[in-house]
């Protein structure tokens, strides 16, 4: 019985100690459902995060949530039940929106989205409608698609072989869509598809039949990738098949050994969003401006705006290392204190979506 | 009593479970070479003191000198060490391991070379201590799961007297041994006695009792009541001291007549399986049908297939109307009742509350409408406890605290109250004091009056014989012989049939 | 007899334990977050929440009066939900709800079978179960997420979330503690033995409590389509956790039995709901939630589990 009371009585006091200095006075409060480690992106995340808190004054909550509709709507409810100012969401489905909408337009929470675009009309009208929803940052799947496609037509290759995902999946259907625009200005052709692996051997086994099928294949494009070490597999096999300098390896996203995939000098053009977190910084960004009631407009006056996200196309081992080297330090900045004073329209009236675009598209890192 | 005599000696013992008080001031002492027989109804205390002097569970206050010296062990190993060994009436070996791991089992290191277990030389030093107390048909090798109830007793036997013990606790033990292994158990007594070390010696049954112990020491409720030589012995004074009152020595039936009803309630036809091979029998209305034999005779299967839980190979059991048993569920619509002799493991639930166990075999009558109400099932357990006075604090009092004459009274209560015609009774007397046995002959009594059913299966003869209006014994599964009442039958003639 | 004592105690503080784990937490979140734990929004969140968790742990605690266990609870609410999804979109969102219902049925009763056919532990056979459904969500909504039609969205209202909540805490106890099925059920779990030479079909009863659980599941695939509108293959990942969280603060032994008790299961969720709205509340960070979490499952599971019973049981 005593032993009971004891370990109850422990639980509260490390629970009480926990809880213990968590209430602030900051002038807002933001929550965003990313934790604040595991990964150095989710680090340089909270460095930023940090930065922000410093030249705003609020205070930016990395949140307990799971990504799931269900998980995602606790994460709505809760904060604004725990009464944050805004909010950031990345959605998993378009139909949890219409209840998000509701929810902070009766909390007065300004909201909006990162990472992802709305794509059912209705839901998108709808949502826009609410004077809280301040838009969304996401990335342009059928620009990813085309770049590289642009990049393999203008390196001259006719033919080419795509992994993929299984047909269906939004992305890589709206970056095989670019691409194919990118097939028919440059001429090119897709001699070979193979989709859905679950494997690196699966890569493997389709590069195989890639080369075997087709002795003037000119590149293998990794559309999507779902599995680890599936562009390590293509380098091998075709190192293995002793086609390397005919033969090359072009993807979106950055592989996990871009450094060594560009040394062994068949990965050849690499093309992804710079760095995961960088689209949630311009997100929260926004919805600062809006909850300080300066929101950002769009060219006809809205306060809902859209900005695509900073890709990067790297091309050279050189790149790729330097690439690796910055975005490998959790200390990293994407701005300095005057550029993000810059994009807050109380400092700067002439900030927009359109200038916002401007500085994420001539982004350079480092 | 001389002092130097004087093994060990136990003064002024107090232990209290909750409220119940288990010793009240309880002293008594051993002397060398002495078997003292401790007796007492269930919850008198015997076995509350006898774990303290083992030191499986301490007193609350009181003192034990071992020869003259203050004694007070720790723990068990410390027991040990004083030369005290307890044969526990419970099962306390492990199925899974060999009979020599569960002679040694919690001294291992002392036959590890070399960083190994050294399993030969375990063997040979188990081996040897099955031959030292006469159980050498058990081989030390072989899985404990593979021997009979009575084998593993034996087993424990050996542990306890591996260690040379000066004093020696037995507990109820000769309740689960037949005639060879309690001659076994008598024969170490026997020799620990000319040795001068001392034996405490608890059972059910009194005749037991006066005929291997020196001296009787009896507790009622906690409290020590008187010391009686063997000179002194005489059953009705025990029996008095013991329950407080005077019993009667003739508590089975009195009338010689057997049961005359044609009218047949359940019949086992041609029944085989596992221990048992072609058995037939009726059972009549208003007869008690006792069924005798040895432990391993097939008798408890019997009870089990009657009530539809065990299917039989070959045959089928049949209500009076002519319905087949196939599961417990039809026998329970023919008003069949059954108490198993493991009563604790199945018959009740330990854990659960009185009411829970009385009231289970009949929420289908107590319910009002979908509901089951607490009013309405406390009325019950008036209802079907009436008569048997169970000794409780309320309905809500668990099973597992109460004696096992008391536990016995609750499993009857069950059936009663479910209102059955048939009842079989497998050892319905097995570890209950004689004051709750006799209730238990009584209400056999009243149920046969009233037109009721019973097998009693029994591994007391005096019983099957002093109830029944026919007696069948069964020997490696056959029926090996009927009897009447009328025959007037003692346990010689029985034994014949049995070996 | 020294069992008698020591159990009585144990009993004793688990009947208390409960009280004093919710009191516990209601009172040091009340105190840090000022009150703001009975805010309107506080408590919308909360009953959102919680409805998942009661549901779940109601399950939970007829399984555990019986000794039983099903870890496939969340991923069959998440097979409930595509179900649902799917025959929202493909027929109406009238005959998904029944569909999400009966495919949840249609689980627990598969998971019954297994259990009382092959007597396979019921944590191993859930588990495996889990795998299973696991797979059979991807399958169904092709690894992705599926969205029902709008109008979906309307059926989450306030009176179905309430309807279900009484509906739950009534039917729950009144089963449980106030008719044949719930005092059969904790005999089994009790002591199967004694219940089956009773004459009692104990079998039945556990098949009987998997479909109860498993319409449960069905109910909340329903509920989680209706309040995001979407099917994902990782809907109802927590449900198993949270209530079996909910279960242990509720002082419900695993090992089954009469110390069973309903309230447990509204105490215990009572107890979870509100310590994470409380610490949501007080925005503690999401590895401390974790830490704290675990640290509390482990006390109850300390003062739930009687261990003494554990032999005579299984």
């Amino acid at each position: 019985m005593k032993k009971n009371v004891l370990a109850t009585m422990t639980t509260a006091a490390a629970a009480a100690l926990l809880l213990a200095g968590s209430v602030s006075a900051a002038d807002f409060t933001v929550a965003i459902p990313l934790p604040e480690s595991g990964i150095t992106s989710f680090e340089i995340m909270r460095t930023n995060m940090d930065q922000l808190e410093e030249l705003t004054g609020g205070e930016f909550i990395n949140a307990l949530a799971d990504l799931t509709p269900d998980g995602t709507l606790s994460f709505v409810e809760s904060q604004v039940a725990a009464g944050v100012d805004g909010l950031i969401i990345i959605p998993p489905s378009d139909s949890i929106l219409p209840t998000v909408t509701t929810l902070c337009e009766e909390a007065g929470v300004y909201w909006g989205i990162s990472m992802r675009s709305i794509t059912n009309p209705d839901i998108k009208e709808m949502v826009e409608a609410s004077p809280y929803y301040i838009g969304n940052c996401y990335e342009d799947e059928y620009a990813s698609g085309y770049n590289c496609g642009k990049w393999m037509g203008e390196a001259g290759y006719k033919k080419i072989a795509i992994i993929s995902q299984a047909k269906g999946d939004t992305t890589c259907d709206t970056r095989e869509e670019g691409l194919a625009q990118a097939c028919e200005e440059y001429g090119m052709e897709i001699v070979g598809e193979s989709r859905g692996h679950s494997q690196a051997s699966d890569a493997t086994q389709a590069t195989e039949s890639f080369l075997a099928s087709n002795a003037d294949l000119d590149a293998i494009f990794v559309v999507g990738s779902a599995v680890t070490g599936e562009h390590e597999a293509v380098i091998k096999a075709i190192q293995d098949a002793g086609r390397e300098d005919s033969v090359s390896l072009v993807t979106v996203d950055f592989p996990n050994d871009m450094v060594a995939d560009f040394e062994s000098g068949i990965l050849k053009y690499s093309f992804g969003p710079f760095c995961l977190t960088y689209d949630p910084e311009i997100a929260l960004i926004k919805l600062v401006n809006a909850i300080k009631e300066t929101p950002l407009t769009t060219a006809d006056g809205s306060t809902v705006t859209s900005n695509a996200m900073k890709v990067l196309g790297i091309d050279n081992v050189e790149d790729a290392k330097e690439y690796v080297e910055v975005l490998g330090n959790p200390a990293y900045l994407f701005f300095s204190d005057d550029e993000i004073n810059n994009m807050m329209v109380w400092n700067n009236p002439d900030m927009n979506e359109e200038a916002l675009q401007e500085i994420v598209d001539n982004y350079t890192i480092g | 009593m001389s002092d130097e005599n004087l093994l060990l000696k136990v003064e002024h013992m107090y232990k209290s479970f909750g409220i119940t008080k288990a010793l009240q001031d309880v002293s008594f002492g051993l002397r060398r070479g002495q078997v003292l027989g401790l007796i007492g109804e269930n919850g008198s205390g015997k076995s509350t003191v006898t774990s303290i002097i083992a030191a499986l569970q301490p007193a609350d206050s009181g003192e034990m000198f071992l020869e003259g010296k203050p004694y007070a062990p720790k723990n068990s190993v410390e027991a040990q060490e004083h030369g005290i060994a307890m044969i526990l009436q419970e099962k306390g070996t492990f199925d899974l391991l060999t009979v020599a791991k569960n002679i040694f089992v919690g001294k291992e290191e002392r036959f590890v070379r070399h960083g190994f277990l050294d399993g030969k030389a375990m063997v040979r030093e188990a081996q040897k201590a099955l031959d030292t107390i006469g159980a050498d048909d058990i081989r030390a090798e072989k899985p404990l799961a593979s021997l009979n109830f009575e084998e593993r007793k034996l087993v424990e036997v050996a542990r306890a007297m591996y260690n040379d013990p000066t004093i020696l606790v037995v507990d109820e033990t000769t309740t689960a041994l037949s005639r060879n292994g309690r001659d076994i158990l008598y024969k170490i007594m026997e020799k620990m006695k000319s040795e001068g070390k001392s034996v405490i010696f608890i059972s059910h049954d009194l005749d037991e009792i006066m005929e291997v112990c020196d001296t009787v020491t009896i507790l009622r409720d906690g409290i020590y009541i008187d010391t009686i030589e063997k000179k002194d012995y005489e059953p009705a004074l025990l029996r008095r001291l013991m329950v407080g009152r005077e019993v009667s020595d003739h508590y089975y039936r009195t009338d010689m007549e057997s049961c005359k009803n044609p009218e047949v309630v359940l019949r086992m036809d041609h029944v085989s399986c596992k221990d048992v091979k072609d058995v037939s029998f009726e059972l009549h209305k208003g007869e008690i049908l006792g069924f005798g034999g040895l432990g391993d005779c097939g008798m408890h299967i019997l009870g089990n297939v009657a009530f539809g839980l065990t299917d039989p190979d070959l045959g089928k059991v049949t209500a009076g109307d002519g319905t087949v048993i196939k599961n417990s569920q039809v026998a329970m619509s023919k008003k069949i009742a059954y108490i198993s002799k493991n009563r604790d493991q199945e018959t009740l639930m330990v854990s659960c509350s009185i009411k829970d166990n009385v009231c289970l075999a009949s929420y289908d009558k107590i319910k009002k409408g979908p509901f089951v109400f607490k009013k309405d099932e406390n009325q019950f357990i008036k209802e079907s406890s009436e008569g048997l006075e169970i000794k409780m604090r309320d309905t809500d009092q668990y099973v597992m605290e109460l004696s096992g004459g008391n536990k016995q009274k609750v499993a009857l209560a069950k059936w009663l109250g479910f209102g059955a015609d048939i009842f079989i009774l497998d050892c319905p007397t097995r570890g209950i004091d004689i004051g709750v046995k006799s209730n238990i002959y009584q209400l056999m009594i009243r149920l046969r009056e009233e037109g009721k059913s019973i097998i009693m299966i029994s591994e007391e003869l005096a019983e099957v014989i002093g109830m029944s209006d026919r007696v069948i014994i069964l020997k490696e599964g056959k029926i090996s012989g009927e009897f009447t009442r009328e025959q007037q039958l003692t346990e010689l003639m029985l034994i014949d049939y049995m070996v | 007899m020294a069992k008698t004592d020591t159990k009585q105690n144990k009993i004793s503080f688990q009947n208390i334990f409960p009280f004093l784990g919710l009191a516990l937490i209601l009172v040091l979140f009340t105190i840090l977050t000022q009150g703001k734990l009975f805010s309107r929004a506080a408590l919308k969140s909360t009953l959102n929440d919680g409805l998942y968790i009661l549901m779940g742990t109601a399950g939970f605690t007829f399984l555990c009066a019986e000794g039983e266990m099903d870890f496939s609870i969340g991923y069959n609410m998440g097979v409930s939900c595509a179900v649902c999804c799917l025959v929202a979109n493909a027929v109406n969102i009238y005959v998904a709800v029944p569909a999400a219902i009966l495919t949840g049925i249609v689980i627990g009763l598969v998971n019954g079978l297994i259990v009382t056919k092959t007597h396979i532990m019921s944590m191993i056979a859930t588990m495996g179960m889990m795998f299973i459904l696991q797979g059979l969500v991807l399958v169904l909504l092709n690894g992705s997420v599926l969205q029902a039609p709008l109008t979906m969205l309307k059926m989450y209202t306030d009176p179905l979330k309430i309807f279900l909540l009484i509906a739950t805490v009534v039917l729950g106890y009144l089963l449980l503690e106030k008719t044949k099925f719930g005092r059969v059920a904790k005999a089994v779990g009790a002591c199967p033995e004694a219940v089956r030479q009773t004459g009692i079909n104990s079998d039945r009863i556990k098949l009987i409590t998997y479909i109860i659980v498993g319409g449960i599941c069905g109910i909340l695939g329903f509920v989680s389509l209706a309040r995001t509108g979407s099917a994902t293959n990782s809907t109802g990942g927590t449900l198993m956790f949270n209530a079996l969280c909910a279960t242990l603060m509720g002082a419900v032994p695993l090992t089954g039995g009469p110390t069973t008790k309903f309230r447990g299961a509204v105490l215990g969720t009572l107890t979870i709901s509100f310590l994470v709205t409380g610490m949501t509340l007080l925005r503690i960070s999401a590895t401390n939630q974790q830490l704290i979490k675990g640290l509390i499952f482990l006390v109850a599971v300390g003062v739930s589990f009687d261990r003494k019973n554990m032999k005579v049981i299984k």
